[in-house]
């Protein structure tokens, strides 16, 4: 008795947690946590692109584009490239940092840095 | 002529890498995704205003540490989803806030930003407002004019032409084509 209400409970929990076959369970998309930690950590530090990072280019406008110009301000969402890589058996992983963002670009190669959790 | 050939030796050599390397793309948010938060900002929602960044940054007062209130960053607090809902037109792109400033401890406000294509060019609108844990977001086999509907922690949601753009006012109302999602079944939340 016990056991067929703990099967017919386990059904229906999993019938609950299965949704019907034409629906799809879609995750949420993010940037990899280690790299947001990593870019944390390098905005904390004295390297001149860390202290780009933090100008405003923008005056009052604060990040927010205009329809005369774009916002200059570094917006992670669009400027960061990032790569979490192991690059030695039992260390942690190195992350690259790559700005494509122009005010420390200009029109050359895009800047790129490389930190590791140490 | 051998010099010629000795040249192109070399390149080739320089081009192809040994069969041990390892080529990796670069990551980032999907420039759509870049792009929908940009216009996000733009707009007096009351999520635009709340992750309006400050500059410089403010200082809690009475605290020697200097400890600075933190801005929106988009590297930590934002969970995002390209999602074609309807063939034929632009994806559309599921923004979530999930940051603790504005969410507290319950769910995180979100928004679907949608593209209209319209005879000027594209130009982005907000559908809906909801609300999300940022686990996962179901999508529904059930559709209304063509649209699917989906699941958050907020409820299920169908859709209907939109009437207006939320907070970007605008004189001619809604661009031709902008769709407004609307709560069918209202999920209580928390469990």
């Amino acid at each position: 008795m016990m056991a067929t209400a703990a099967v017919f409970r386990a059904a229906l929990a999993l019938s609950l947690a299965i949704p019907p076959a034409a629906a799809q369970r879609l995750p949420w998309s993010s940037i990899d946590p280690k790299a947001a930690v990593a870019l944390r950590a390098f905005r904390q530090t004295d390297h001149w692109v860390a202290e780009a990072l933090e100008d405003n280019y923008d005056g009052e406008r604060l990040g927010r584009h205009t329809e005369e110009r774009r916002s200059y301000n570094f917006d992670p969402a669009s400027d960061l490239r990032y790569r979490v890589v192991g690059m030695r058996q039992g260390a942690p992983p190195a992350v690259f940092l790559l700005f494509e963002w122009s005010p420390v670009r200009g029109n050359a190669r895009p800047l790129a840095s490389s930190c590791r959790k140490s | 002529m051998i010099r010629l050939a000795r040249i192109s030796v070399c390149i080739v050599a320089m081009t192809i890498q040994p069969a041990s390397a390892q080529r990796l793309p670069w990551f980032g948010v999907d420039p759509l995704v870049a792009d929908a938060l940009g216009a996000l900002r733009e707009t007096d929602h009351w999520i635009a205003t709340a992750i309006k960044p400050f500059h410089p940054p403010t200082v809690i007062e009475g605290r020697d540490d200097g400890a600075a209130i933190p801005s929106f960053d988009p590297t930590q607090h934002l969970r995002y989803r390209l999602v074609d809902m309807r063939p034929g037109t632009p994806r559309a792109v599921f923004l979530l806030l999930a940051w603790h400033s504005i969410s507290g401890n319950g769910p995180s406000p979100g928004v679907i930003m949608q593209q209209v294509v319209t005879a000027a060019g594209r130009r982005w609108h907000i559908a809906c407002e909801f609300r999300d844990y940022g686990l996962s977001l179901t999508l529904l086999d059930r559709r209304s004019h063509g649209w699917r509907h989906f699941r958050v922690a907020s409820g299920e949601y169908g859709w209907r032409p939109a009437t207006f753009t939320p907070d970007a006012p605008l004189p001619g109302g809604a661009p031709e084509g902008a769709m407004e999602c609307v709560p069918l079944v209202l999920t209580e939340f928390p469990p």
